[in-house]
């Protein structure tokens, strides 16, 4: 197939789209799994929860009339109180089993996945769901003969604003240097005089708006059923391993890559959409075991 | 935890054996609460019998001395949950209006029937299997009913005919594979649905009357064994009636996906005339939603062969006019309803909330046709038919449904019946787009005949 100017552009588009919905999940991923050493299964709960209580909210805005700022507004308020809901995981039920093995932790947060996807199957019933009107508002921009819907630019944009975030977060404010500090040294930090404690859960319900917010960022141009967010989950440690356990900015590229090489290979090789992901994985793996920007120490 | 070797204090055993007690004993008791919820929403829809006092085709049946009186249970296999329960939840719903239809008046030679269990397909596969075998053996069941995914059908059948000997009527399950290749001579297993072969060809032939200049193709399709079969005979069947169409781009998303934006970005950039898609249920939703503002559908002209499994869940605000559609042997609003069309519509959409759409028509036909059978065979042959006599008098019986006459053929028990297509349309009435006009195929130009493959007879031509 040739590739005119325009088709290649919504080809890049289309990857920035799904990589900025990869670096969502990734990012809480990672983060937790980089300072509190527990790969977070239950993640994939955070996203679906986020997806559900977005169409919930927006529902309820768009039913009392109001403007279209309160719309998007509703979609953070969504991943916000995913956000509560993970204090309240973390403080309840993950705190208690920090001494053990990490087969525990690991077992736990499949156990509150389970738990949480039967949640959303409770409240939301069985069927699927959605909040197409959003996306509808929003319209689409023309690029040479094509059309690209405005709403999938306002997530892309919005996953480069996150990743800008989390970098300055952690990068030159100093609760983001404690937190880095911790992900490096538990110990050495807590002698410190920090509260080691509260760091973690504050950085485990700050993964969980996260994946709140992949969720309910991109709900508007899907479909919520149960289930949903077990294949993100599954890409998303795809993106971890390759971009480097606890690593964001391995998350921000690994997403990056893994995002294009979807969008190129439906497009050249509509069959291999998957196995052309993992076969990427398997090439960056052998090359480099940590994934791109790994540590040696945080290997799982 | 206890390392090898070490010795094991008798404080340890009685500290794992309670815990691991403990833990079942909540579990068990979580589980059970929780199989006895129901959601909200169900509870909200879900109404008391419906009446029977407007006139239908069905006789008062009668209660023979000799029958026992014992429940008759059947057991249920669809989609409760995922994007195929968009399509599932339309078999559950009239499983249980049927039921309580013909329960009402008087059930089945004076037995009524229960719904033992119902399975939830997205369980996948082999997991589907072992719950018919429970259904079977534990349950006791007696009439299975239901299965709508192709890959669950074939896996399925082989069990049924070897092993579990009960009859089992499929309502969906439409790969041509399934009578052609892997259960070629039934015996327990039938198939209400009009398989894909018939769909598809029907398509086909639809296209080719009413498209004259349709040269480049393309197709979306899900990547499994009803998307594979559905394209394969589409495309055979129209390049027969068509010598001169060329297939531009394929595009395979697997089943469920989330994400079709590349594969609709792709077939934008073939440029074809047309593009076939056989994507249904919440599948089929979630790629109109997404192709809508791409512009796909001002610029293509779409052929999609399952739009009837989704159309109550569409919305005319983004699922657009001039769509060619297909929906099985079902569309509720026209031609006009007759009695039992009428009877089951009302009462349909005033219990469940819902618009029926073929899933519930098939089901339909498998119930209804169950009980007839029976009646039959039991005034042929004086007793309560075993299943191997049901089997017998399931064959050739012709069994009023919604949609009007429907027949299982002798020879692969495939349920016959006419093909609709129609062109999507936005009316006042509904918040969907209707269908208008509708074409309706017999049977006749596009079912293989009995004994030869759906792609021999194509080729045949």
């Amino acid at each position: 197939m040739a590739l005119s100017l325009p088709d290649l552009v919504i080809l890049i588009l289309n990857g920035l789209f799904y990589s900025s919905m990869l670096f969502l999940i990734a990012s809480g991923l990672t983060l937790i799994f980089g300072v509190m050493g527990i790969l977070n299964v239950a993640h994939g709960g955070f996203y679906a929860l986020g997806a559900y209580i977005a169409i919930s909210l927006a529902s309820a805005a768009i039913a009392s009339g109001a403007p279209l700022l309160v719309w998007f507004l509703s979609l953070l308020g969504a991943a916000l109180i995913v956000g509560v809901l993970g204090l309240a995981i973390e403080a309840g039920l993950l705190r208690p089993i920090y001494k053990r093995e990490e087969s525990y932790q690991l077992l736990l947060t499949f156990g509150i996945l389970l738990i949480l996807q039967d949640i959303v199957k409770i409240f939301w019933g069985l069927l699927p769901v959605g909040i197409p009107q959003l996306y509808l508002a929003l319209g689409a921009i023309e690029v040479g003969e094509r059309f690209y819907p405005i709403y999938n630019i306002f997530v892309i944009l919005s996953g480069f604003l996150v990743a800008l975030a989390l970098w300055f977060w952690l990068a030159r404010t100093t609760s983001g240097r404690i937190v880095r500090a911790a992900s490096i040294d538990k110990e050495m930090t807590a002698a410190l005089g920090v509260n080691v404690r509260s760091l973690y859960t504050f950085v485990f319900g700050l993964g969980a708006i996260l994946g709140g917010l992949g969720g309910s960022l991109t709900i508007p141009i899907r479909t919520a059923i149960p289930g949903i967010g077990m294949e993100e989950l599954i890409l998303s440690f795809a993106v971890i391993a390759l971009g480097g356990l606890g690593s964001v900015r391995g998350a921000f590229v690994g997403s990056l890559l893994i995002g294009m090489v979807r969008s190129v290979g439906i497009t050249y090789f509509p069959e291999l959409e998957l196995a052309i992901i993992f076969l990427v994985l398997a090439l960056v793996l052998m090359i480099r075991p940590t994934g791109l920007f790994g540590r040696e120490d945080k290997r799982l | 935890m206890i390392e090898i070797g070490e010795k094991v204090s008798r404080r340890e055993v009685l500290r794992i054996v309670g815990g691991a007690t403990i833990g079942l004993a909540v579990g068990a008791g979580a589980g059970y609460l929780l199989g006895t919820t129901i959601t909200p929403i169900e509870r909200a829809v879900t109404q008391t019998t419906a009446k029977t006092t407007t006139a239908t085709e069905t006789r008062p049946t009668p209660t023979p001395s000799t029958v026992s009186q014992s429940s008759l249970k059947m057991g249920v296999i669809t989609f409760i949950s995922g994007a195929g329960a968009v399509s599932g939840v339309h078999v559950k719903n009239t499983a249980e209006l049927i039921r309580d239809w013909i329960n009402a008046e008087g059930g089945i030679l004076g037995r009524k029937i229960e719904i033992a269990t119902i399975v939830d397909e997205s369980i996948g596969p082999a997991e589907v299997v072992k719950a018919a075998r429970k259904m079977v053996v534990e349950d006791k069941v007696e009439l299975i009913l239901g299965v709508i995914s192709s890959s669950t059908g074939l896996a399925l059948a082989p069990v049924i005919e070897e092993e579990l000997h009960v009859v089992t009527i499929y309502t969906s399950s439409t790969t041509t594979e399934l009578f052609e290749s892997v259960d070629p001579r039934p015996f327990y297993v039938f198939r209400t649905g009009i398989h894909a072969g018939m769909e598809a060809i029907a398509g086909a032939r639809f296209v080719s009357r009413t498209l004259p200049n349709i040269k480049r193709v393309a197709g979306i399709n899900p990547d499994y064994a009803l998307g594979r079969d559905m394209w394969r005979l589409f495309l055979t069947a129209l390049k027969k009636l068509r010598p001169d169409i060329e297939v531009v781009h394929e595009a395979w998303p697997p089943l469920g996906s989330a994400d079709f934006t590349p594969h609709i970005s792709a077939l934008d950039m073939a440029k074809p005339d047309l593009i076939y898609t056989s994507l249904w249920g919440g599948d089929l939703v979630t790629f109109i939603k997404q192709a809508e503002p791409v512009g796909l559908f001002r610029k293509y002209q779409f052929v999609m062969s399952l739009y009837g499994s989704s159309y109550p869940d569409t919305d005319k605000t983004w699922t657009p006019e001039g769509l060619i559609c297909g929906t099985r042997t079902y569309w509720p609003f026209y031609p006009p309803r007759w009695p039992l069309g009428e009877r089951f519509f009302r009462e349909y959409v005033s219990r469940f909330g819902k618009y029926p759409e073929f899933d519930a028509e098939q089901a339909f036909m498998g119930i209804y046709g169950y009980k007839l059978a029976i009646e039959k065979a039991y005034s042929v042959l004086g007793r309560y038919p075993a299943q191997e006599d049901i089997v017998k008098f399931l064959e050739g019986i012709y069994v009023p449904t919604p949609s009007g006459y429907r027949i299982f053929r002798r020879e692969d028990h495939q349920g016959l019946g006419y093909a609709i297509y129609g062109i999507t349309k936005h009316g006042p009435s509904y918040r969907f787009p209707i269908l208008d006009p509708i074409y309706v195929l017999p049977p006749e130009e596009i079912t293989p005949p009995p004994g030869l493959k759906t792609m021999d007879w194509i080729n045949s031509w």
